[in-house]
Formats: C-alpha cells, sequence, structure tokens
C-alpha cells in the first residue's frame, strides 16, 4: 500500500457568530493525497476551499473530524505544536504572495531558515540553488516591489520548498496573474511536486489550471460535489 | 535577527525619525538629570567634594555653614577624641574680587594641606602651605575673564592673589569659590574686619581666630553615629553632622531637589508612555506580516525575539544620540547655568531609557500572541 501523505477523514467545520447562528462551512469532506501527487481544489467562492486548506495547514481547527499529515493527527494539538508543524511539514505559497517587501528574494527564503534555526550556509546555499532553478538567479538580490508578478509567485513557490515540506499548500496561485504567467506558475509548481516527491493542493477557481492537476475535487457548500482522477 | 535588521535597513527614514523621537527624550532626561545636578554642585560643590567624614557646626548656628563660628582653638579638643583620626579647620568669605576691571562675588575657602579637601587642580599647579598670595579658583570663574597667571585684587583691602590653579565643580551658594591657604584666609578676614570698623584693631594672633566650621576624619572601622555621640559629649557648643546630613540642610536645597526629583519622575512617566506608544504602533504596523511569518511556523516567542532586538538595537542608538546631544548642549550653555552631566546621570538615564522601551515592547506582547496566522490567508476570522 502506498503511502498516504494526507488523510483528511470527515471533517467539518461550523462557524458560530455573535448571534449563535452557525454556518457549516465544510460539511464531512474525506479526502486523501499520496507523494507526488497534486490536487486541485475547485469552487465558487464561498464554498469553503480556503476555509479546507487552512484546516489542512494547521491555521484552522475543524469543529469535528480529523486530519493526519505524514502519519501526524493534527486535531487538538497545542498552537505551539501546531507551529512547528507547519514549520516542518507545511510549504505555503499565498494568494497575494505575502512576501516580506523590505527583504531580498533571497532573503525571503532565509527567513524560513532563520524561524526554523538553520540559518547556516547550507541554508544559503540551498536558496540561491531553489531560485536559480525557479529562473530567479538574477534576481536574488531584488526587492519584492521591483520584480513581476510572476516572478513574485515564483519566489513564494521557491520559499515553500525552503523547509523541504511534506505537504504544500497553494491559494488561489493565479489570482494575480494574468493567464499565460498563471499556467507558467502552476506547471512549476506540479513539477517541483512531482520532482520532489511532495503532495499539493491547490485551491483555484480557474478550472483552465485543472489539467495541471492529477485529482480534481469539487467543493460546493462545503461539500465535495465531484472527485475525479486526471 | 534577519527581520528586524531588515526591516530597520530598509526603512531608514521612518526608522531614523524614531531614533530621533527617542533621542530627543534621552536628551530631556539628560538634560534635567544634569540641571539637577548642577543646581547642587552650584550651591554645595564646594561642600560635596569634601573627603570628610563629618563636618563640625557650631551648635546654635541652625545648620549654616555661614552662620557657624568656633575658635580655632577648639581644633586640639576635637582631635584628642578618641576614634578621631584627623580634624582641620574649614571656613569661607564672601568678598568681591576684582579682576581685569570686573568685579565679582567669590567664596574664599579657607584650606589646609590636607586631603579633606581634596582639592583636584585642572589647571596649573597645587596651591602650598606656603603660597601666601596663590590662590585656586573654581572654573566657573572663568566667565569673568579670568585664568590662570591673573590676579584677583580683594576688595576693599586691595589684597592681590595670583591664580595659580584652577578646579572645577566646587562653587558656593551659586558663586565661584577661591581656595587660600589658613593663614592668607585668616588674614583677609582680619584685614576685611578692621577696614570694616575703622577704630576696632582684631587681633592677629591666631589661636583667638575663629572659622566657620571643622573637617573630621575618623580612625578606621569607627561607626560614623558612634563618632558625632563622642564629639558632641565631649566638645560643648558643637554640632557634628555627616556631609550628606550637612548638604541637604544648606538653605534651598531640599525643596530645589524636590523639584528637580519630581520633573526626572514625571519625564521617566511620560517618555515611558510616549515609547511604548511607539513600539506599540510599530507593532500594529506589523501585523500583516507577524500572521505570514507565523503561518510560516514562526512562534510568537520568535517574533517577540525579533521585536526586542528591534526595540533594544533603536534605543541604544537613541541613548547614544541623545548622550552626544546632552554632551554638545553642555558645552553650548552659558556659564551661569550651572550643570553637571556626570556618568552616574548618563548611567541612570541610560538605564531608564532602556527599562522604558523594554516595557514598551512589553505592551506589544499580548497583541502580538493574539495575532492569527490566519489573516496571511486574507482572513480575519
Amino acid at each position: 500500500m502506498e503511502h498516504r501523505i494526507l488523510k483528511v477523514d470527515s471533517v467539518s467545520k461550523i462557524y458560530t457568530d455573535s448571534a449563535e447562528a452557525s454556518l457549516k462551512a465544510i460539511d464531512s469532506v474525506s479526502l486523501h493525497l499520496k507523494a507526488g501527487e497534486f490536487m486541485a481544489v475547485l469552487g465558487p467562492s464561498g464554498s469553503g476551499k480556503t476555509t479546507l486548506l487552512a484546516m489542512i495547514g494547521g491555521l484552522l481547527k475543524p469543529t469535528s473530524g480529523t486530519i493526519s499529515v505524514d502519519g501526524q493527527q493534527i486535531n487538538g494539538i497545542s498552537a505551539g505544536n501546531l507551529a512547528g508543524y507547519r514549520r516542518e511539514k507545511i510549504g505555503f505559497v499565498f494568494q497575494n504572495y505575502n512576501l516580506i517587501p523590505f527583504l531580498s528574494a533571497l532573503d525571503n527564503l532565509l527567513v524560513v531558515a532563520h524561524i526554523n534555526k538553520k540559518l547556516n550556509g547550507a541554508a544559503k546555499k540551498k536558496a540561491k540553488s531553489l531560485l536559480a532553478e525557479l529562473g530567479l538567479d538574477k534576481k536574488m538580490d531584488s526587492l519584492p516591489s521591483s520584480l513581476s508578478g510572476g516572478e513574485r509567485q515564483r519566489v513564494a513557490i521557491a520559499r515553500a520548498l525552503m523547509n523541504d515540506p511534506t505537504l504544500i499548500l497553494v491559494d488561489e496561485p493565479t489570482a494575480n496573474l494574468d493567464t499565460g504567467r498563471g499556467e507558467q506558475v502552476v506547471a512549476m509548481l506540479r513539477d517541483q511536486v512531482r520532482l520532489k516527491g511532495k503532495a499539493g493542493i491547490m485551491v483555484t477557481h480557474d478550472e483552465r489550471m485543472c489539467k495541471y492537476a492529477n485529482r480534481i475535487v469539487t467543493l460546493v457548500d462545503g461539500k465535495i460535489t465531484q472527485s475525479e482522477k486526471v | 535577527m534577519l527581520l528586524a535588521l531588515g526591516e530597520i535597513k530598509h526603512n531608514k527614514l521612518k526608522f531614523s525619525l524614531i531614533v530621533l523621537a527617542l533621542g530627543l527624550i534621552v536628551f530631556l532626561l539628560l538634560m534635567l538629570s544634569a540641571l539637577g545636578s548642577g543646581l547642587i554642585v552650584g550651591m554645595a560643590g564646594a561642600v560635596q567634594t569634601l573627603d570628610a567624614d563629618l563636618i563640625v557646626y557650631q551648635a546654635d548656628a541652625h545648620r549654616s555653614l555661614q552662620r557657624s563660628n568656633l575658635p580655632i582653638t577648639m581644633e586640639d579638643k576635637l582631635r584628642d577624641v578618641e576614634s578621631v583620626d584627623r580634624a582641620i579647620p574649614f571656613g569661607q568669605l564672601i568678598v568681591t574680587a576684582i579682576s581685569g576691571g570686573k568685579s565679582f562675588d567669590t567664596a574664599l575657602m579657607l584650606t589646609e594641606i590636607d586631603p579633606m579637601i581634596n582639592l583636584d587642580v585642572n589647571t596649573g599647579g597645587k596651591l602650598k602651605k606656603s603660597d601666601a598670595d596663590g590662590v585656586v579658583v573654581d572654573g566657573s570663574i572663568a566667565r569673568n575673564g579670568v585664568g590662570v597667571g591673573d590676579y584677583l585684587t580683594v576688595d576693599p583691602i586691595g589684597k592681590k592673589l595670583k591664580i595659580i590653579g584652577m578646579t572645577n565643580g566646587r562653587r558656593l551658594s551659586m558663586m565661584p569659590t577661591a581656595y587660600v591657604s589658613g593663614d592668607t584666609w585668616q588674614a583677609i578676614k582680619i584685614a576685611i574686619l578692621n577696614k570694616a570698623t575703622p577704630g576696632v584693631s582684631f587681633p592677629k594672633q591666631r589661636k583667638s581666630e575663629f572659622v566657620n566650621a571643622f573637617l573630621i576624619k575618623a580612625k578606621p572601622g569607627q561607626s560614623l553615629k558612634d563618632l558625632k555621640a563622642g564629639l558632641s559629649r565631649a566638645v560643648e557648643g558643637i554640632e557634628p553632622m555627616t556631609m550628606d546630613e550637612a548638604i541637604s540642610s544648606f538653605s534651598g536645597i531640599g525643596p530645589m531637589t524636590m523639584v528637580v526629583n519630581a520633573l526626572k519622575g514625571l519625564s521617566v512617566i511620560i517618555g515611558a508612555v510616549i515609547v511604548g506608544i511607539f513600539f506599540y504602533i510599530l507593532t500594529l504596523q506589523k501585523i500583516g506580516q507577524v500572521g505570514m511569518v507565523k503561518a510560516l511556523g514562526a512562534s510568537s516567542g520568535y517574533v517577540f525575539r525579533e521585536l526586542v532586538f528591534q526595540v533594544g538595537l533603536l534605543t541604544l542608538i537613541a541613548i547614544a544620540v541623545g548622550t552626544a546631544l546632552a554632551y554638545a548642549a553642555g558645552q553650548m550653555v552659558p556659564p551661569e547655568i550651572s550643570m553637571s552631566l556626570g556618568a552616574d546621570g548618563v548611567i541612570l538615564s541610560t538605564l531608564s531609557v532602556l527599562a522604558m522601551s523594554f516595557l514598551g515592547a512589553l505592551f506589544s506582547v499580548r497583541r502580538i500572541i493574539k495575532i492569527d496566522p490566519i489573516i496571511a490567508l486574507g482572513r480575519s476570522d
């Protein structure tokens, strides 16, 4: 049996507001992911895509159900341990890149090593190699403000790979890019996932990007309405 | 400290302005401290710098050096008291000195050549017992255009004294001091009295003369409390005091010190609030960035360490700027303004500002802990 990197089992998330009204953002979702797999989660706005991603990434706690990554169940662990889980297992690529504006492309990668207390020569070498791999060898010292949208997203991808994560979580990677650049970036993500033996989940509302995924899951009103292997 | 340093490097103007604002707070604290110390030095520097254990006044002089009058013959009685190592006479005489066509009030100090007088000379030579016409003056006298080698003429007797050296921080009642040997001091005092009371001649024999006070050095290991009691028992009509008691009994020093301390305390409190607000605003500006690094796995401790490093670095630079400004201002203030920027004042103000800054950073801890990494995904819930 192949090693499952991610196992989401009957996970629900219910938001309750101050007026005690509740909203079921995720309703009994189950899915799993193996090494080398790149999954696209499709769905309209408000379908619960980002909530699902946040729960898998340890940024939100599920109301019920279990989530395991690399055999480690993350439900019920403390905030401090969740930070450790994100440090070691997760690589995030955010919709708005979320690069630190006052750090160069290289230093944006080194922040990850710094957080992990591993800022040394090997980390610098790895950061340079990742940037070079993504075609940014001439932009290492550039600040995010002097990079194009595609370049910023590539820096964000390189940063997500910096801690050698098990699982890469990608939130709307093409939202701020034109179609051509968007496809380039998603293809690059898929290649990195395959090449490095990771698993990846990409949340997107852009159906054109699904051709780069191995599996496509469609969420509507917090429920999986369709799941297909490509 | 990648984030802290990177942010400073990238936002030079913003952080320079913060450093300047903090530096001005440091400057304010140092100036208040220097002016406060300067006032005390101006009032009682000549007593503050003495290296004696006790000072003995006349019992009914109401703790006033000027009003105290003790016969010099008392010196032997004081020396005979067990636990007294040394006793020397001490006195001051307010005279009008004339030099270079200017006249100014000066406190003429009776100077026995003894380590208790502790007369450091920073320019020129030291005073010797044989210097009948020599005088060492406090540096504040220089505002009258007087320097080493010049002459002071004591009015109205016309006694000329050559300035052989300059000392510092030894004013008395805001007047510059001039240190002369014991014999010269007595001679000038008698000459002035004779001039002021024509027809009455004051005796010139030293044994019948009066001084203001005596300085006492205790034998090693003696308690000052016991020594005071022993002196009072052995010699009638005296009031022995510690040097601190003597200084605090100078007219006006108590209320002056209270006002200066109140100003300093108030400045520290206002400074702490300003610094706290500064660093809290800095934290608020970083919420997005903090949320993002937390999403990458940074702990609240990591973020707090970065903030504390940044606060510490900015504060240290601000302290350097504020101290440099205070020293520069010290060079520029007119000599009429008494100012004393000592190492203790600098250390105390520096520690206050550092404490204020870290306290300010602590205000931000709760905010940092509460920042939810989910904001990195563009959500606020």
